[in-house]
């Protein structure tokens, strides 16, 4: 489940309704960024080195331990929090609310690392005005790390200036990829790469065609696969339609692509237009495969689309087992909301599953700090997560590799599960492609 | 050719909603004189009213009450579509009668920022109410089993019908207008409506009716094609609105059949890009779908436009006056301490307050040239600003320019492309030079903000800006620990007291004293010797300058340029806080930036209220359009007349009794 929900993070699901879609992680109609999901873990095997607790398969060790962690009584550990709400199509409040439960229940289970957490939240509105004045005023607030949800322009000379060190859940705008901070997750840039690999490797493609929406956050997002598709030796063929496109629009696109003698279709349209370009795609009766993001492999497009869906592949996706990390996040969550574990609904936190494997992660890695006799503060937190020591991002993965890639070093995750839509079955992991590393393709 | 034909049809339902969005805005100005930039705005409501109906919920905009009523069950099509008619016909006639009918006297300009404003409540109500059914699909209302009309042209038929339903709409309209008593009365408050108020008319009610009028027309469409498309918040708002206003203009704002087939052709041409961008390698790989028809369209309206100034001469100059002052020292000295002790004493804080008051006064100064000394609109100042901006981060990072030179430049190639986009105001003028401005805006923002190889990709970090440096003095406002220092506000200040002094000097020389002529009269600064033409592209260049300054500026600020500080909807909220200061004076733009969003008003209310509500933008835009109805000549202007009325009564209660 937790796969699931990250899926429909990086879709931008917000669940309650069953019917919508939800914000993009980009600004434009761009294609959604996929979250790296967690590594399935084999039957009967625990991969993670982290721990010293035997862990029920699928939970990552610091599930295994939180509950049982007494309630924090040291320094409180001042956690700043930016995240943007308000703004009509940035407004992603859902990411402040689960950080908000996470900490609350950190703060009855042993914190950061024995420090009780306290959370410092500025909102931004969507514009580098307001980044910045929210970098001023954490900083001024003194706080130990900064931790970015959603924030477009975060202003990294601020908290550089500072000393104060910068975690982000996803970098969205290139800015963030060269930036002095870490990032949970990889954004576009490396499930581009993610993509790129799976064209090689799966599909053994020589010549693929891309499928994109004519604005910013598209373009970009393309630009950066077609740098990853030369690293693969791959062709290309560049195809733009409309941020607006209708049915007939997509089908346009799609029969000018299955003229173009390619092995594959990479569709980088968002959750708008996925629908449209399956349903062209049958209309067509073409039968080439299409290879899409998490952007189009949520519940509400995959429903719609029933049988359309057959022969997509997905980036970014994984298996929908339930693992006692889904049962911690509702654990939280239930008890911030005061409502029964079993209500909440995972898949129904959108954006906020990415907030929430930020702070996990953190309180994760400030318990093996303690643990190992060190004092818990903001750098040590940053050195930590930028080292590389075998420790895992929670839940149960991503493999923490900060800075592995020399041009795009404030990265630390490059693996995504791959899997295909079958009819009658649903989402299934493709063999030999639960976890693709973009680094291989990384322009 | 056949693959042209293919293409060509494939576009005829995204075609049929620009057209309908186009006959909306021309019915719309024809009975009120409203270019209504909500009116896509106002579709989009209508066609989530009858999605929410056909779910089986009710839609509700008022803030406070829940964003929807659950039915007992689906509300069938045959009832949903007239529901949600009335729905649009309601809120069209309310807009009219709460914002536009109290602003009828109003400069045309104050209408279009009050359209601005609009824009923004309604879209923002729309997003905060649909958050939740942002891939909404509805079942089919037309017929869309394909059709093959020639060869291998097999095309689904529902755009087919659409096309031809707003061709026979279109055609019935047009009819109705010229056949009906009630048609001709409209067209006759068009013409003159003082003239018709004369004759007995009443023109406030036929605009009242145009709105309903024309959002009945786009609403029809707007359901119709919703089942062909996801729908979106924004997808009839801002999307299909821009080559919308282009066919409008096309059609000189006039013509319902020139609009309708200008819009056909636009949203056809779009379609055909998809074949085009195989055929002919030379077109642009970003941004050419959309940019290229606009461009097209600007060029044909520009050769298309009357030389010879007609009414809407007449609306420019309906400007608040430009007074030949020339501030005293005192008010000098005392802005100039007001401004060093904004940046030196205040905190971090309110210093990126002023920091944003100061910048927005810089682009103020280019509307006061532009439009308060020229006479000109335009709606691109802000494009001219990123140019500057992403310009600077070239020039400093690749080219090695140093400061002062590498800003000064970047804003001259501003002024260059400001003076380019000029050449149509040598032909059109007022609203159709706003739209086409417009659309320069947006052509820019998609052939050069969109495109990763001049805006910057991940590998390059964006378009980054070094801090300005003057030999080993380091201006920039974040430099070694210190995260605000205030050196970087006082340049700021120095620049915009710079310009300001440029600004005034400029009024009160013959250069200006021309660029007023041209503002009051064309005809008459023709008649007495002024190059008309070479004094607007002057108007324009000069602008641009101070806007590519102020782009510049930003850069600076930030470290890195962003499209967001620049795009078309930052333009839009330029002019929106420019006209709402005051549009003529450099205290207006002074008074501009300060009640700039984000800027020390904004900053002083959001510490007051310390609010994060979800409808802080809504309210935000009621604010504006409540405060543009109280003073639809800006704020500076009744600051002026507010303070000469103290003056008055102070002089008076001297006098001995």
């Amino acid at each position: 489940m937790v796969v699931a929900a990250v899926m429909v993070a990086a879709c931008g699901g917000s669940g309650d309704t069953g019917s919508g879609q939800t914000p993009t992680t980009t600004p434009s109609s761009g294609p959604a960024t996929p979250a790296p999901t967690p590594s399935t873990t084999s039957p009967g095997s625990d991969a993670s080195t982290d721990g010293q607790v035997p862990v029920e398969v699928g939970a990552d060790p610091f599930t295994a331990v939180v509950a049982d962690l007494p309630a924090p009584t040291g320094a409180p550990f001042r956690l700043g929090l930016v995240n943007t709400e308000g703004v009509p199509g940035l407004d992603f409040p859902e990411i402040r609310t689960v950080i908000e439960a996470a900490a609350a229940y950190l703060n009855g289970h042993g914190g950061f690392g024995g420090r009780p957490v306290e959370l410092l939240t500025c909102i931004a509105a969507g514009s580098p005005e307001s980044s910045q004045a929210c970098a001023q005023e954490l900083v001024a607030k003194r706080v130990d790390v900064v931790l970015l949800g959603f924030d477009l322009f975060a202003h990294y000379p601020t908290y550089g200036a500072a000393g104060v060190p910068v975690i982000g859940a996803l970098p969205i705008l290139p800015p963030d990829y060269q930036a002095d901070a870490l990032f949970v997750t990889g954004g576009n840039l490396t499930v581009t790469a993610a993509m790129a690999g799976v064209a090689s490797r799966h599909f053994a493609a020589s010549k693929v065609a891309i499928i994109s929406a004519d604005d910013l956050g598209s373009n970009s997002t393309e630009a950066s696969l077609i740098a990853a598709l030369n690293v693969a030796g791959i062709g290309h063929v560049s195809l733009k339609g409309a941020a607006s496109e209708t049915d007939a629009g997509f089908q346009g696109l799609l029969r000018q692509a299955s003229r173009q003698g390619v092995d594959l279709v990479v569709s980088l349209y968002g959750g708008d237009g996925c629908l449209g370009i399956m349903l062209g795609r049958v209309a067509l009766g073409i039968a080439t495969p299409v290879l899409s993001t998490t952007a189009c492999a949520g519940d509400q497009v995959l429903s719609q689309a029933g049988e359309a869906a057959a022969g997509w592949t997905f980036a970014g996706v994984g298996d929908d087992a339930d693992t006692p990390d889904d049962r911690l996040i509702r654990t939280m969550v239930a008890a911030f909301r005061n409502v029964d574990p079993g209500t909440v609904d995972t898949g129904g936190l959108g954006l906020g599953i990415l907030g929430l494997i930020g702070i996990m992660s953190l309180a994760k890695f400030a318990h093996l700090i303690a643990e190992a006799g060190s004092e818990v503060t903001g750098a040590a937190l940053y050195e930590f997560m930028g080292a590389d020591q075998g420790v895992d991002f929670w839940p149960s993965g991503p493999t923490k590799m900060c800075g592995r890639s020399a041009t795009y070093p404030s990265v630390c995750s490059f693996d995504f599960p791959v899997a295909e839509y079958v009819v009658g079955e649903g989402l299934r992991q493709l063999p030999g492609l639960a976890s693709v590393s973009a680094l291989d393709f990384l322009p | 050719m056949s693959d042209y034909l293919y293409y060509a049809l494939l576009g005829s339902g995204a075609a049929a909603i620009i057209a309908a969005l186009a006959v909306g805005l021309v019915v719309t100005y024809q009975g009120s004189g409203v270019v209504n930039l909500a009116h896509g705005a106002t579709a989009t409501w209508t066609a989530f009213t009858y999605a929410e109906l056909r779910r089986g919920a009710v839609a509700l905009p008022i803030p406070g009450l829940p964003a929807r009523v659950v039915l007992a069950g689906e509300v069938p099509s045959w009832m949903a579509l007239p529901i949600s008619l009335v729905v649009a016909v309601v809120l069209a006639w309310v807009i009219h009668r709460v914002v536009f009918r109290p602003l009828r006297n109003a400069p045309p300009l104050a209408r279009m920022v009050a359209a601005v404003a609009l824009l923004i409540v309604v879209l923002s109500i729309v997003d905060r109410r649909m958050a939740d059914v942002r891939a909404l699909r509805t079942p089919h209302l037309l017929p869309r089993e394909p059709v093959t009309l020639y060869g291998d042209v097999t095309v689904p038929r529902d755009g087919l019908w659409l096309v031809l339903i707003v061709v026979v709409m279109a055609a019935v309209l047009w009819v109705w207008s010229r056949r009906t008593v009630i048609g001709l009365r409209v067209r006759a408050a068009a013409e003159n409506d003082k003239a018709a108020q004369m004759l007995g008319f009443s023109p406030q009610r036929y605009a009242s009716a145009s709105f309903a009028v024309a959002a009945l027309f786009t609403g029809i469409v707007a359901v119709l094609i919703t089942p062909m498309l996801q729908l979106t918040p924004t997808v009839f708002s801002l999307g299909y609105l821009v080559p919308a206003l282009g066919a409008a203009v096309v059609a000189r704002l006039r013509s319902v059949p020139v609009a309708v087939a200008a819009a056909l052709a636009t949203g056809m041409a779009q379609s055909m890009y998809t074949q085009a961008q195989m055929d002919l390698s030379w077109l642009p790989a970003r941004g050419g779908r959309e940019a290229l028809p606009l461009l097209v369209i600007i060029v044909a309206v520009a050769l298309g436009g009357a030389k010879v100034p007609g009414r809407n001469e007449l609306e420019v100059a309906r400007l608040p006056a430009v007074p030949a002052t020339t501030p005293s020292v005192a008010a000098v000295v005392g802005l100039l301490a007001v401004g060093v002790v904004g940046s030196v004493a205040l905190g971090p804080l309110w210093r990126g307050a002023v920091l944003t008051t100061l910048i927005a006064a810089v682009f103020a100064l280019s509307f006061v040239v532009l439009t308060g000394f020229g006479g000109q609109v335009s709606l691109a100042q802000l494009a001219f600003a990123g140019v500057a901006g992403f310009g600077l981060s070239k020039l400093t990072t690749a080219w090695g320019l140093p400061f002062p030179l590498a800003p000064l430049v970047a804003a001259a190639i501003a002024a260059v492309l400001g003076m380019v986009v000029a050449l149509p105001a040598l032909r059109i003028r007022g609203t159709e030079l706003a739209i086409i401005t417009f659309a320069a805006g947006v052509a820019i923002s998609e052939l050069v903000f969109k495109n990763p190889d001049l805006v910057g990709s991940p590998d390059t970090g964006g378009s980054p800006v070094p801090n300005p440096r003057l030999g080993t003095w380091d201006l920039g406002l974040v430099a070694g620990s210190a995260t605000s220092r205030p050196v970087f506000p006082l340049m700021v200040l120095a620049v915009l007291a710079g310009c300001a002094w440029f600004v005034i000097r400029l009024r009160n020389s013959p250069t200006g004293r021309r660029m007023l002529a041209v503002r009051a009269s064309e005809r008459a600064a023709t008649a007495c010797g002024v190059h008309v033409a070479s004094v607007k592209i002057g108007v324009f260049g000069v602008a641009a300058f101070l806007a590519g300054l102020g782009g510049c500026l930003t850069a600076y600020r930030f470290g890195n340029v962003s499209d967001a500080s620049f795009g078309v909807v930052a333009s839009l909220m330029a002019l929106t806080v420019a006209y709402l200061g005051g549009i003529t004076t450099v205290g207006g733009a002074l008074t501009a930036g300060v009640v700039a969003a984000s800027g020390v008003v904004f900053y002083g209310l959001s510490r007051l209220s310390d609010s994060t509500g979800r409808w802080d933008v809504t309210i935000g835009g009621v604010l504006l359009i409540v405060v543009l109805i109280r003073w639809p000549e800006g704020l500076a202007v009744a600051l002026g007349q507010g303070s000469a009325k103290v003056r008055r009564r102070v002089v008076a209660s001297r006098r001995p009794h």
